[in-house]
């Protein structure tokens, strides 16, 4: 259990985390999405006990993170852009984590290797970024930790290799106590994979929840109603997060369960109504500019 | 650790080569050259054997300067190898996560340095003294244990700096800065110290500049300087300056010691705080770089400064406008390193005015203090006891000085010539006063003729020393030196002749006091011997005042000259220049010691230089000269008339009778030079005439 409670921390002036409350369940894929400069890499980087917090508390199975190699040891952070030393090569690579990590398999991740065609003596500095970023997944993953933070880490990795991880990681939540926490621009890939998602803005937390309680408290959904009165009505009694209309159609995004909303909707006698699936996407941009961050207005 | 020793595998390799060029390449080659310096003779072998166990000794020895240098660059390299992690946040991030604690990960990458270099030193340090030592046959245990010694040094001097480097690593945040930053926690406070010293010195006139302590304790303002001064004790200045004033063996490892045990203990401290975040700016924290800013801004401008002004004609107080254009650029300079941003120079402007400030108050302290520092003198209830050395010697005892800036214990030499006597001590410090503020006499006054200069220390009752030192004239100097000279423990503190150590003495010439009366026999005597005479004179010279000598005039001069060469090896001489030493009429004891070796020295009219019997058709030539004219008298009866006119001037009289000329004799047959003081009369003079030298 990953608890996070009133976490602040700022660069000299810059509040790069504020106040951010979050708890992370055991066995849950944690996707950590928000806005450039939102403070999604400070947050990683709080929990992997590589930055110490200004206030609140990061508590890992009830220990503190900081300077504790206990719980140090539980973790493995994947940064944006890893290190690897001059001249290592993914076999000394291996040599240094098995030393960090006693559990490393070395095994597995010799197999991880050749299915991914990534030669073991080949010099990292020679890798491509998307390859540099697999051999980083590769390394968390035999790890063998409890907690793998991936900061950016799907972002460079090509459709197949993107699938294959995906299944492993699926595959150590079964087979393991694990817990990924993944912090990503890709919402798509996002999506798949987790199961919870916080919602990071301006160093806040906007929300974290379920995914699926996330989808089944916003509703997206297309209209026509006839009378231009009862549109206004419908937006009044509904908790209308974003409202588009285009010719006779008009698109809302509210709050609610889908009962609740549709209760509304059927009580203006729309002449038409389809309830539409909402992305991950949607739920960003649709939070995001609600607190503020309009990014069409930037587009105009 | 190993691993991070693996990570950064080409150090130590660097270092195990560099150390192999260092130590076993080094001492073959030089183990070879010593051949050139012997020649074949009946102790050859024996000779070579001494040449070459001093030279494996001294390669590997704990005053090798080559090891003290590499210890500096393999103390930085190291540092920075180990820590410059710190200047990328891809690394810092992956050292930080690591299941460390930020101790344990601080003493992991210290120790990974540690050993880098150790181990390679320990291994060439070895083979060299097993293989040079196997091949000349040198191996010894003493030998074995001098060089484990040293290595023992040297690792402890390495660790400390090593330590300072480290710090600096952990407080800078880009590798550049580390390596400038431990520049400045190695050399600032040694320079600092100097620069301030000399400061001193320069606007502070009665500044006692090589009296006390303050003559090494800058060195020890860092571990490097430390090294060094352990290092300098070989040399003639600093070992007589150090060895016995204060400056033990043990003092330079406990130094050290407390270096590596403080510059741990901080970065220990720091690196548990040090914020992950910081990794890849010029510094810690901006307050740091302040305060670095202000260290060396102060200091450098104000020296700078008073550089400038004192290399050109402008007003002294122009020092203060110099110093704090200096001050402004070396901001902008530093200010330039830390942004690397010309926009950035006036950044700081706080740091920038408290830096103006500590300059102007600087200058102000220096320029108005000396109103109180020159003039400043103990009531005598306040003192316990006193002591007065000068570089003048003493001129009625013979040719010799106390080389005051250059080989000889002041300190103690200081404890040597106490006194209570405080009359003529006082008078002189008085005399000193006045002459620097009715005269402007300053210290470098005392290089023209009439003057000296004095060094007085005053032991007060409250246990404080003060040194202060004067410009006087010779005659107060000489007044001063008889009274004191009435107490006979004072004289046997300060007469030369004390402080001979026989074993330095080479030969000995004894020569008559008339330089017309032929040149010095060397004297064919043993240690044995020699030691005799000096003790002899030693304690014929204890019984006289300075008043009692400048009644007499001296039977003979003795001629001494040191030994600095003992087994093929260079030894340091004593500490007293001393060159002749006069022999009077009282000196019974070293008058028939000299009998005892053939040599008769007699009484002789000191109104003349030789009488009208004496044979003088062994000199050639008479050089005489005076500041502006020479003469050269080469007629043999002019030259045997000359010389009976002429009244033989001791060197005491120099500081009384200005009417003196000095003589050089030049002998047919040796073609040796005699030298004297004389007064010609108006016949004398009448001769000369004859025989000027244009220009």
């Amino acid at each position: 259990m990953l608890e996070l409670t009133n976490l602040s921390k700022a660069f000299r002036d810059i509040q790069a985390v504020h106040e951010v409350t979050a708890a992370i369940a055991d066995g849950e894929v944690f996707g950590l999405v928000g806005t450039n400069g939102a403070g999604k890499s400070t947050l990683l980087r709080l929990i992997a006990g590589v930055l110490k917090q200004d206030r609140g508390s990061i508590l890992i199975d009830g220990e503190p993170v900081w300077d504790n190699p206990e719980i140090k040891a539980q973790i493995c952070f994947i940064p944006d852009s890893g290190y690897f030393p001059v001249n290592s090569t993914p076999l000394t690579m291996m040599q240094l984590w098995k030393i960090i990590y006693p559990d490393f398999q070395e095994k597995r991740f010799l197999d991880f290797l050749r299915k991914a065609g990534i030669s073991e003596k080949r010099r990292i500095q020679t890798f491509s970024k998307g390859m540099k970023k697999q051999l980083s997944l590769f390394l968390g993953i035999c790890a063998n930790t409890k907690y793998l933070l991936c900061d950016e880490t799907f972002d460079g990795l090509d459709p197949v290799v993107r699938q294959a991880v995906k299944g492993v990681l699926a595959s150590e939540i079964l087979d393991r106590p694990f817990v990924p926490v993944i912090a990503s621009h890709n919402l798509r890939e996002l999506e798949d994979i987790c199961d919870h998602v916080g919602l990071l803005h301006k160093g806040g937390i906007l929300l974290s929840e379920a995914l699926d309680d996330m989808k089944g408290n916003m509703q997206k959904v297309q209209l026509v109603v006839q009378d231009p009165m009862q549109e206004e009505t419908l937006k009044a009694q509904l908790h209308v997060i974003l409202s588009e209309k285009r010719g006779s159609i008009l698109t809302i995004i509210a709050r609610g369960s889908y009962q609740e909303v549709m209760d509304v909707i059927e009580r203006t006698h729309p002449v038409f109504v389809e309830n539409l699936p909402l992305t991950l996407e949607e739920i960003f941009i649709t939070e995001t500019e609600v607190a503020g961050y309009d990014v069409r207005s930037i587009c105009k | 650790m190993m691993q991070e020793i693996g990570i950064s595998c080409w150090l130590p390799v660097l270092i195990c080569v560099a150390g192999f060029l260092l130590y076993p390449v080094r001492l073959l080659l030089r183990m070879n050259a010593v051949n050139f310096y012997v020649d074949e003779g009946k102790n050859y072998a024996e000779t070579l054997h001494t040449l070459r166990t001093h030279t494996l000794l001294s390669d590997l020895g704990s005053r090798d300067p080559v090891t003290a240098l590499a210890i500096l660059i393999a103390a930085i390299l190291c540092a920075c190898t180990m820590f410059y992690y710190l200047d990328s946040r891809e690394q810092t991030d992956f050292y930080h996560s690591l299941a460390f604690t930020r101790s344990e990960l601080y003493r992991v990458q210290f120790t990974a340095g540690w050993f880098s270099a150790v181990v390679p030193y320990l291994i060439n340090v070895m083979l060299a003294y097993f293989l040079a030592g196997g091949i000349f046959g040198l191996l010894s245990l003493t030998g074995f244990v001098a060089v484990l010694r040293a290595v023992l040094f040297f690792l402890l001097a390495f660790s400390a700096v090593y330590g300072v480097c480290v710090l600096a690593m952990l407080l800078a945040g880009r590798l550049l800065l580390g390596i400038l930053i431990s520049f400045f926690f190695l050399g600032y406070g040694p320079v600092c110290y100097f620069v301030i010293r000399t400061l001193i010195i320069e606007n502070l006139q009665t500044y006692c500049s090589y009296a006390d302590v303050s003559d090494w304790i800058g060195w020890l303002l860092s571990p490097y300087s430390v090294l060094l001064l352990h290092q300098g004790q070989g040399s003639a200045s600093m070992n007589a300056m150090i060895t016995d004033g204060g400056v033990r063996n043990g003092m330079i490892v406990a130094f050290l010691a407390g270096y590596l045990l403080l510059s741990w203990f901080l970065s220990d401290r720091l690196y548990r705080v040090r914020p992950s975040e910081t990794a890849g700016n010029a510094l810690i924290s901006p307050k740091f770089g302040s305060a670095v800013k202000v260290m060396i801004s102060i200091p450098a401008g104000v020296f700078l400064g008073a550089l400038f002004s004192y290399s050109t004609d402008v007003p002294k107080k122009s020092w203060v406008v110099f110093s704090l254009i200096m001050v402004f650029l070396i901001n902008g300079v530093i200010e330039f390193i830390y942004s690397r941003d010309l926009r950035s120079i006036l950044a700081h402007w706080i740091s920038l005015i408290a830096e103006l400030a500590g300059a102007v108050l600087f200058i102000v302290l220096l320029l108005l203090h000396p109103n109180t520092y020159d003039t400043w003198l103990p009531s005598v209830d306040q003192v316990s006891s006193m002591a007065v050395i000068s570089n003048s010697g003493m001129q009625d005892i013979g040719d010799y000085s106390y080389n005051l800036n250059a080989g000889v214990n002041t300190l103690a030499l200081f404890d040597e010539v106490e006194t209570k006597n405080a009359d003529p001590v006082y008078a002189l410090a008085r005399a000193g006063i006045a002459q620097l503020t009715e005269q402007g006499s300053t210290s470098d006054t005392y290089a023209q003729e009439g003057y000296v200069s004095v060094c007085i220390r005053f032991r007060l009752t409250n246990g404080t020393v003060r040194y202060r030192q004067y410009v006087v004239s010779d005659q107060e100097y000489q007044k001063a030196e008889m009274a004191l000279s009435e107490d006979a423990a004072w004289r046997k503190a300060v007469y030369p002749a004390n402080h001979i150590d026989p074993s330095e003495i080479e030969t000995v010439t004894a020569a008559p006091w008339s330089v017309a009366g032929g040149t010095g026999t060397d004297l064919d005597l043993s240690g044995g011997e020699i030691r005799e005479l000096i003790q002899d004179l030693a304690a014929d010279t204890n019984e006289m005042t300075i008043a009692s000598m400048q009644g007499e005039t001296p039977l003979g001069i003795l001629e001494l000259t040191p030994t600095d060469w003992n087994n093929g090896i260079a030894e340091e001489t004593s500490d007293l220049d001393i060159s002749t030493l006069y022999i009077y009429p009282g000196a019974q004891r070293t008058l028939a010691f000299l009998q005892k070796q053939g040599i008769s020295l007699t009484t002789q009219d000191s109104s003349s230089i030789v009488s009208a019997d004496t044979d003088t058709s062994g000199i050639i030539s008479l050089n005489v000269s005076t500041a502006s004219d020479s003469y050269v008298i080469t007629d043999a009866e002019d030259i045997s008339k000359f010389l009976q006119h002429c009244a033989q001037s001791r060197q005491a009289d120099i500081m009384q009778d200005t009417s003196w000329y000095y003589l050089e004799v030049t002998y047919k047959d040796t073609a040796d030079t005699r030298y004297a003081y004389i007064i010609p009369d108006k016949t004398a003079l009448a001769i000369l005439n004859k025989y000027m030298v244009s220009e």
